[in-house]
């Protein structure tokens, strides 16, 4: 229930307004937020360190709150462990001493992939936050992005809440007659998955007639874009500028990699 | 504009597993009738009104509206004038923002953002929703959810308005409200309900099904009082003339 109200809370329109920036501005400067996150060295912490400055800085000054935002980070933590978890025991040469502590490069790496995992997904959010997801969506298309991938993106938005609706439904069906550990076992939990599909199945045909009824051709028409102002292409010149600047610093001034 | 503005001729349908839904239906709705449809789960009310704006097409007969008849190729024509207000409000309002999802079926048109601006201002000021436009369309209450699925389709501004099951889970004052703005909704309607007294106050006319065929079509004050008829076709009289029981 509580994501439930997390998605909503996302989904939920918020005006554009509270930062009055154009979201192909916003999105531009995600992507190139993203490409010098990725583009790191394997064993630049130092770097994945400082790009932390950007999404702090949106947080605070953007007022977003940070708790959905962790919650996500949360979410995800589990698959970026399973990416790098074994990297400390598989390269175990000395990197980096602090002190009497000496951090090995399988440790130093696996702490690379956890930040940068760690600020792609708050870029992400932080976009997410900032946008109703129409509007990203609006953003994209007119960046040029195909147009079945954007549709594509508003449908997968849309029949995710109808997966969790009907999800919840079962489960509280299942809940209100099931006692003790009776009516939980796997056997159960395998056939209301079955349900599921085919009810949100059912469902998306419902979703999908009611549109056609209303002239639905294949492709999602949204609002216009906004016009792209001064203003957005200067926060997006002063984005890449920094970015730029701390990408170019952390080439430049890498840290020592094992030969 | 004709005035037999929505035909069905020998209507026939059977869905892929063999189930008979409709057979030889025949009826001719004229301009600005109101037109209740009645008859037990499974007669094939729903059915019928997929065949009205073409999601199903008939295995036999055809649906006329005005003198096309509905086809693969008139379906998008079709569709823009006839507005069906689906039975369940979540099913229909799929964008994030009241004002968007009424301006859904209008962008669909293709026509400039002034002109949807219009109408969805005055689709959403008919129902009295004109100040729910920036809310999100989950957190509205159920009334508020039917005022704007209907807003939605009335924004296409559509000849012929068809609802099914209009009042299911409406409380008696959004009820009161609905039969108000539909008595003074002058286009054509096609409702499609189980609630009787719904159907006795806004159609004046009545087509009763019966395991897919229509067994019965007259003046609504006459058909409803028919109790032997009724209890043939799974229904009961309307609670107004059921004297006080």
């Amino acid at each position: 229930m509580k994501r439930l109200a997390e998605i909503r809370r996302i989904a939920r329109a918020r005006e554009a307004s509270s930062t009055g920036l154009d979201p192909r501005a916003a999105i531009l400067a995600t992507l190139l937020y993203l490409i010098c996150i990725i583009s790191l060295g394997k064993y630049e912490l130092a770097g994945g360190l400082a790009f932390l400055a950007f999404p702090l800085f949106a947080l605070l000054a953007m007022d977003i709150p940070a708790r959905p935002i962790l919650g996500k980070l949360i979410f995800v933590s589990p698959f970026v462990l399973m990416i790098g978890l074994a990297n400390p025991w598989l390269d175990t040469r000395p990197m980096l001493r602090v002190h009497s502590l000496t951090l090995s490069a399988g440790s130093i790496s696996f702490l690379v992939i956890a930040c940068k995992s760690t600020l792609s997904v708050t870029a992400v959010a932080i976009l997410l936050e900032l946008f109703p997801f129409q509007e990203i969506c609006a953003g994209l298309r007119s960046l040029r992005l195909p147009e079945p991938f954007v549709t594509q993106i508003l449908f997968a938005h849309r029949y995710l809440f109808l997966l969790v609706e009907e999800g919840q439904s079962l489960q509280k069906a299942r809940d209100l007659k099931s006692f003790g550990r009776k009516g939980r076992d796997i056997r159960t939990t395998a056939a209301l998955l079955g349900c599921l599909f085919i009810r949100t199945l059912d469902r998306s045909q419902r979703i999908h007639r009611s549109m056609l009824s209303r002239g639905f051709d294949g492709t999602f028409r949204l609002p216009a874009a906004r016009t792209f102002t001064r203003r957005d292409g200067a926060f997006l010149f002063l984005s890449a500028l920094l970015l730029a600047g701390f990408r170019a610093y952390f080439h430049f001034h890498a840290s020592p990699s094992l030969p | 504009m004709s005035h037999h503005l929505v035909a069905a001729e020998h209507l026939r349908y059977r869905y892929p597993d063999g189930t008979l839904a409709l057979d030889d239906v025949s009826f001719t709705i004229r301009h600005g009738e109101a037109v209740g449809i009645i008859g037990e789960n499974g007669a094939g009310k729903s059915t019928l009104i997929n065949h009205l704006n073409g999601y199903f097409l008939p295995e036999t007969g055809r649906i006329l509206i005005g003198h096309q008849a509905v086809d693969k190729r008139s379906r998008p024509e079709i569709r823009r004038r006839v507005g069906v207000v689906f039975q369940n409000p979540d099913d229909q309002i799929f964008l994030s923002k009241v004002y968007d999802d009424v301006a859904f079926g209008p962008r669909n048109l293709g026509l400039a953002e002034d002109k949807v601006a219009a109408l969805v201002q005055s689709a959403l000021e008919l129902l009295s929703a004109w100040e729910l436009r920036d809310r999100p369309s989950h957190n509205l209450s159920d009334g508020q959810k039917r005022a704007v699925a209907i807003a939605g389709v009335l924004a296409m501004e559509p000849d012929v308005l068809v609802m099914d099951e209009p009042t299911s889970n409406l409380d008696p004052r959004n009820r009161r409200y609905l039969i108000g703005f539909l008595n003074g909704f002058l286009h054509s309607k096609i409702i499609v309900s189980h609630d009787l007294d719904f159907i006795w106050e806004t159609c004046a006319r009545t087509l009763v099904l019966r395991e897919g065929k229509l067994v019965a079509d007259g003046r609504t004050k006459e058909i409803l009082v028919e109790k032997a008829l009724l209890e043939s076709c799974g229904l009961e009289l309307p609670l107004r003339l059921q004297g006080g029981t």
